[in-house]
């Protein structure tokens, strides 16, 4: 699958993601160009990136931080530096 | 038409000094989209040749793009990080051997060893592969390394982006470094367990208790590694405790 992230660092918050089948890359990546011209039309500066990965989940183990905040990454690392 | 180097250097340049419009950022995509090939072919053989489970990042976002050419002073061209993949491993013995056997289908690849120096606290083994004239970045961490990377990135979005290549606040990057430090030494210690012999070995007789002791120090590891990381969790601002 491919997931088309926008990520406010100053908030710290994911603003969207958008999934596009493995077939799709075009579509994602006309997605990601019209969603950064959009953005600079506007003077918005935020993090716009295409991940690809087999699934929500592989995608959320490797790239944790749009999904969590600091306060949880923390929380879930204690619980796995035990494990 | 593609882009000359010249012009997509000189595009960098834009990008550098923030004079870009949107059709450079036109431009701009139009250099990351060739490397989509690039990406999924290495990315299909992480997956496919090495059983591995890879995220791809096929293109360096361009805020990621103009922050390293503007940290680094470097041209656009010259980035080898556009394409990028990143597969997180168990341990530092997975970690060689993944690195390794990347390495028998991409025989010139460069290697990038940061677990025993680290840089700024961020430990991995990066290898950068070339295919079909397009440079891809693989990241290897460990579970640990991965843990302390997300963790400081987000940190660096609370307190400074800077925090990420060695500045920002003093007090905070020398937590990081700690925290660094203590999750080294239990994946360290974590491959002794899994290289040295156990107690009763034939002509290991003195395993036993070497092995206990290293236990004890693995477990005393772990419990200092997790209690700081519940602190951060309940009290984050406690990053900026000097005392």
């Amino acid at each position: 699958m491919i997931y088309l992230i926008d990520y406010d660092r100053r908030s710290g918050t994911l603003i969207e993601m958008r999934a596009f089948g493995d077939n799709e890359r075009e579509t994602a990546q006309n997605a990601r160009l019209d969603l950064e011209l959009a953005l600079y039309a506007k003077g918005l500066e935020r993090e716009i990136v295409l991940l690809e990965a087999a699934d929500e989940a592989g995608l959320r183990r490797t790239h944790g931080r749009y999904f969590e905040t600091l306060e949880s990454l923390a929380a879930h690392g204690a619980e796995l530096v035990l494990r | 038409m593609a882009l000359s180097r010249t012009q997509l250097d000189k595009l960098g340049e834009r990008l550098k000094a923030g004079t870009y419009d949107a059709d450079d950022l036109r431009r701009l995509d139009e250099y990351r989209r060739s490397f989509s090939g690039a990406s999924e072919a290495v990315t299909r053989i992480l997956r496919d040749e090495c059983g591995l489970s890879p995220t791809a990042r096929p293109a360096k976002s361009t805020k990621a793009i103009v922050e390293k050419l503007t940290r680094l002073s470097t041209q656009l061209t010259r980035i080898q990080d556009i394409a990028g993949c990143r597969v997180v491993v168990d341990n530092l013995l997975s970690q060689q051997i993944e690195v390794k056997r990347l390495r028998e289908y991409f025989p010139e690849a460069r290697v990038i060893d940061r677990v025993v120096v680290p840089s700024s606290g961020y430990r991995a083994i990066h290898v950068v592969v070339k295919h079909e004239g397009h440079w891809v970045e693989v990241q290897f961490r460990t579970e640990l390394q991965h843990l302390w990377a997300v963790l400081s990135e987000k940190v660096a979005d609370r307190f400074g982006n800077a925090l990420k290549y060695g500045g920002g606040d003093g007090t905070v990057q020398t937590r990081l470094n700690q925290l660094a430090n203590t999750a080294y030494h239990v994946d360290f210690l974590q491959v002794i367990f899994l290289t040295v012999p156990e107690a009763g070995a034939e002509g290991d007789e003195g395993a036993g208790s070497g092995r206990e002791a290293d236990f004890a120090e693995l477990d005393r590891f772990r419990r200092l590694l997790s209690d700081k990381l519940h602190q951060y969790s309940e009290h984050p601002d406690s990053l900026l405790d000097d005392t």
